[in-house]
């Protein structure tokens, strides 16, 4: 009887624990898109009327779309590619044992501790030095740094917990390494793979703080574009071009989901 | 093509009044030239874009890049990059002129350069020949006449018991918005060099301040909000505010309004001078000083004439209120800043 | 488990661990040396630069004021971190135990507030908590207040709107680690008549804390260095190391002293997880080692 009750008690916070978070979370997105769509010429809420001219208006603003483009395939590079060197290194730090392995696992978390300020100008200076600045690498570098951390940690945790008797199994069996990492390893820890290369792309899609030390001439990405428009003018066109990020980025997170589930199948 | 480019320029002289003749003169001289300008963002680039870039790339085919940002780090891009400058001109308000000549990264324009420069009112140019001034905006005492029924008149007003729990002025940390520190002084008996006074007056006024604004559009969303019903604000933004329905009030103090001048600067060893002066001039014709009050209702620099509806809303309207304008030593502004912001930290945040 | 069959056959560790090291040790050490060296520069401004002094440490540490703001900003941090694992871990576990179909969805609620500019999701909340939004109008339209209730520019704003940054962090990594959890192990423990709440104490609680960890340190260190919402929602009277780090660096462009003051707060920062980790980390883990196997 008393385990009935305590399950029952834990169900039901359960769910009102989700309900309050799923609220909170969805509330700031649902209250941006919905004024985006507002007729009005301020961002109050609850918004006048129903129209697109926002979205036409950001449509024609040729520095957002510009901004969108730069912004997106900068994310997607640095996904991928955050992917690959996340994997290796996590792969590295969790199946082989090492001088310095503490060290280094500290190494890989710590980009996040740098104060995004302290990160922006120390690269800054940097990327002068090495006569980079007016590229695109600096971007695309700065945010690798960042993505890192989270992608490291992501895949570490999978590796740490799935079970290796079916790496050994497949090996006694002689399969190939390689294949054994593809057919096995991969597939296994899938999940974590998953949320690694969502945590690389929403990073770099998002951030400002660093992106803005890194950013020139051609190359500035939306959210600074946002973050310099919304300091002179706040009005729904700024809703808009946050809707039309959050588009994106579902698109993004669906791809990268469908293209690893296609993995899993092979 | 050559009758459309003639076409053109005769629309341009038709346009006529408004345009310098001599720029017309150097039809497509500057074509394929591109200049690097940090932008503000919004509104601000989008005026400047149609009243002084876009005629100018019409009449000589020179293009102005925008490049959006926020002034400090473009200040510190800049100064960092000192060989290879991502900006061939900049903008700045008067403390980041401090910035800027300490750095010794701008050029000298004179009267020789742009003629236009003849026509900045007399004491709108703080730093000698250095730094074109386009652009003025006021820190002034702001109220809510829906709720404050007795009107502010002076900066140090915003210590009055009645405004408790609904003031809002900007952060100390910015060196331009935070002038209103200096008003507290001097009208407290103190200077630029005596800061002490307008200590005083902040720890008075602590129960009425709910927020040290960080950002101007934060300030202006909590006057629309009405979260807060009083403080210091920009001119030009409190006329923003009136236009959406909210009344708010602009005092004019009586002993001095505190301002700031924003500049076009010339980075040294830029690659087209000619270029940028024809910007500069254009800037400061009729048709580009009247960009910004247009946009924003921030005040001219040189003696354009006002249409009614302008000097209705501008601060700077007149001979008398531009007496009121106080003269401030950037250089000393600048230097104690980090003591003002740590006094003042000291005072709100504990 | 330290030396894999796998990890031996394929290649050399140091081949796959280059590219990481490289990147971090060209564009993370490298930059944070050269800030760490201006951190004991004598100056306070960016172009005065040559000699070597503790001038800035000294300033921080002698001032009370900075050691209680660091104070706060970790009790602040501790407790966005706290929150964010008790709300989160339900929502991530139950997002591990759902069909795949309905978990998607709701991870993509979990993950939006990421890819919002911040600037953005804090207006948001502008609009939700302010005097006329929308959480003040149901109450008083409920009868529950009387007249508006400050929200706004509080510390529990601050630490809400913390929260709802960085919760889906929480919540992924704990969602990461128990979609490995079998649900075998659960159904096992159900049999020998455990309830719930013991299941979850004896066998999730410590298979997941690789995850918890992750989730936990990253909601701290995100926390901690976190100085737009406290700028924004934090109005006047809140103060938090990485708003007077980034006043310091952009507004005064004392980059020595900002440089010394993120340099305090970096490395009690790390030495703070490092502890939670080790006190943590060897309990639960010893815990788990103890039923789960």
């Amino acid at each position: 009887m008393r385990s009935d009750f305590i399950d029952d008690a834990m169900a039901a916070s359960g769910a009102l624990i989700r309900a309050i978070v799923y609220t909170m979370l969805a509330l700031p997105a649902v209250l941006v898109i919905a004024l985006s769509f507002t007729s009005g010429d301020t961002m109050n809420f609850p918004p006048t009327g129903f129209s697109l001219r926002w979205y036409q208006k950001a449509w024609e603003n040729e520095l957002f779309v510009t901004a969108l483009w730069t912004s997106t395939y900068v994310a997607v590079l640095v996904a991928i590619i955050a992917l690959v060197i996340g994997f290796a290194g996590a792969f590295a730090m969790n199946r082989c044992s090492f001088a310095g392995k503490t060290f280094l696992q500290g190494l890989a978390f710590s980009p996040l501790i740098v104060p995004a300020v302290v990160l922006g100008i120390g690269l800054l200076q940097l990327f002068v030095w090495l006569g980079l600045t007016q590229t695109i690498y600096p971007l695309i570098i700065g945010h690798l740094v960042l993505a890192v951390p989270y992608v490291v940690r992501t895949i570490l945790a999978s590796l740490s917990l799935h079970d290796q008797l079916l790496e050994q199994a497949a090996m006694n069996l002689r399969a190939p390494p390689l294949q054994v990492i593809r057919r096995i390893t991969l597939p296994l820890i899938l999940p974590g793979l998953l949320s690694a290369a969502i945590f690389a792309f929403v990073t770099s899609f998002g951030n400002v703080t660093v992106s803005m030390f890194l950013t020139y001439g051609g190359n500035v990405t939306l959210p600074v574009q946002i973050f310099a428009y919304v300091d002179t003018s706040y009005d729904p066109l700024v809703a808009a071009v946050s809707s039309i990020m959050i588009i994106v980025t579902l698109i993004v997170i669906l791809t990268i989901e469908r293209l690893i589930g296609a993995e899993r199948l092979a | 093509m050559k009758r459309r480019e003639f076409l053109k320029v005769a629309t341009v002289a038709a346009a006529g009044v408004l345009a310098a003749p001599y720029v017309q003169a150097q039809s497509k001289k500057f074509s394929g030239i591109t200049l690097r300008v940090n932008g503000f963002g919004g509104l601000y680039d989008e005026a400047l874009r149609k009243a002084v870039a876009a005629p100018l790339e019409d009449k000589c085919g020179l293009r102005i890049q925008f490049i959006a940002g926020a002034t400090s780090t473009d200040l510190v891009k800049l100064i960092a990059n000192r060989d290879n400058p991502p900006f061939d001109m900049f903008m700045a308000d008067s403390p980041y002129m401090v910035e800027l000549l300490k750095a010794g990264m701008i050029q000298e324009v004179g009267a020789s350069d742009v003629r236009n420069v003849q026509r900045i009112l007399p004491g709108f140019r703080e730093f000698g020949d250095y730094g074109v001034p386009f652009s003025v905006a006021a820190v002034v005492p702001v109220y809510n006449s829906k709720y404050i029924k007795q009107p502010l008149a002076s900066y140090s007003d915003i210590a009055r018991a009645d405004l408790a729990g609904r003031a809002v002025i900007p952060a100390p940390t910015f060196d331009t918005s935070s002038l209103y520190l200096l008003g507290l002084a001097e009208e407290n008996g103190g200077s630029i060099t005596d800061m002490a006074p307008a200590y005083k007056v902040m720890a008075a006024a602590k129960p009425n301040i709910v927020a040290l604004a960080q950002a101007t559009v934060a300030e202006l969303q909590m006057f629309q909000n009405e979260e807060a019903y009083a403080g210091f604000f920009w001119d030009g933004r409190a006329h923003e505010l009136r236009t959406k329905g909210i009344p708010i009030v602009t005092v004019v103090p009586p002993q001095g309004v505190y301002s700031i001048t924003t500049y076009i600067n010339l980075i040294k060893g830029m690659k087209y001078p000619e270029a940028a002066h024809a910007y500069v001039e254009q800037l400061l014709s009729d048709q580009g000083m009247l960009a910004l009050p247009q946009a924003l209702r921030e005040s001219v620099t040189t003696d354009v004439d006002l249409p009614e509806e302008l000097r209705r809303d501008l601060l700077f309207n007149s001979p008398q209120r531009n007496a009121l304008k106080k003269k401030i030593d950037w250089q000393v502004w600048i230097t104690d800043r980090s003591a003002r912001i740590e006094q003042v930290n000291k005072i709100i945040r504990s | 488990m330290k030396h894999s069959v796998l990890s031996r056959r394929i290649v050399n560790p140091a081949l796959l661990l280059a590219p990481m090291v490289l990147l971090l040790a060209g564009f993370l050490v490298v930059p944070v040396l050269g800030l760490l060296r201006s951190s004991f520069l004598p100056g306070s401004h960016l172009l005065e630069g040559g000699g070597f002094s503790l001038q800035q440490y000294i300033r921080f540490f002698s001032d009370s004021y900075y050691s209680s703001v660091l104070l706060e900003t970790f009790i602040d941090g501790f407790a966005v971190s706290l929150i964010c694992l008790l709300v989160g871990f339900p929502v991530g576990y139950s997002l591990a135990r759902l069909p795949p179909l309905e978990r998607r969805w709701r991870t993509i609620i979990a993950i939006m507030p990421l890819t919002l500019s911040l600037v953005v999701i804090v207006f948001g909340w502008l609009i939700v908590l302010g005097r006329n939004g929308v959480v003040n109008s149901l109450f008083i339209s409920l009868g529950i207040f009387s007249s508006p209730k400050q929200f706004l520019f509080t510390r529990p704003a601050v630490l809400l709107v913390l929260v709802q940054q960085f919760v889906p962090f929480m919540i992924l990594s704990v969602m990461s680690v128990v979609t490995q959890i079998h649900p075998v192990l659960e159904q096992a423990a159900a049999n020998l008549r455990a309830n719930r709440f013991t299941t979850f104490r004896r066998i999730i609680i410590p298979l997941a804390v690789p995850g918890i960890l992750v989730g936990f340190n990253l909601v701290f260190v995100l926390s901690i260095s976190a100085f737009v919402t406290p700028r924004l929602v934090g109005g006047a009277r809140i103060a938090m190391l990485g708003s007077l780090i980034y006043e310091r660096i952009m507004s005064e462009l004392n980059w020595p002293s900002g440089a010394a003051m993120a340099f305090v707060l970096f490395v009690s920062g790390f030495g703070f997880t490092a502890a939670i980790n080790a006190l943590i980390a060897s309990r639960l883990i010893a815990g788990g080692k103890r039923y789960a196997v």
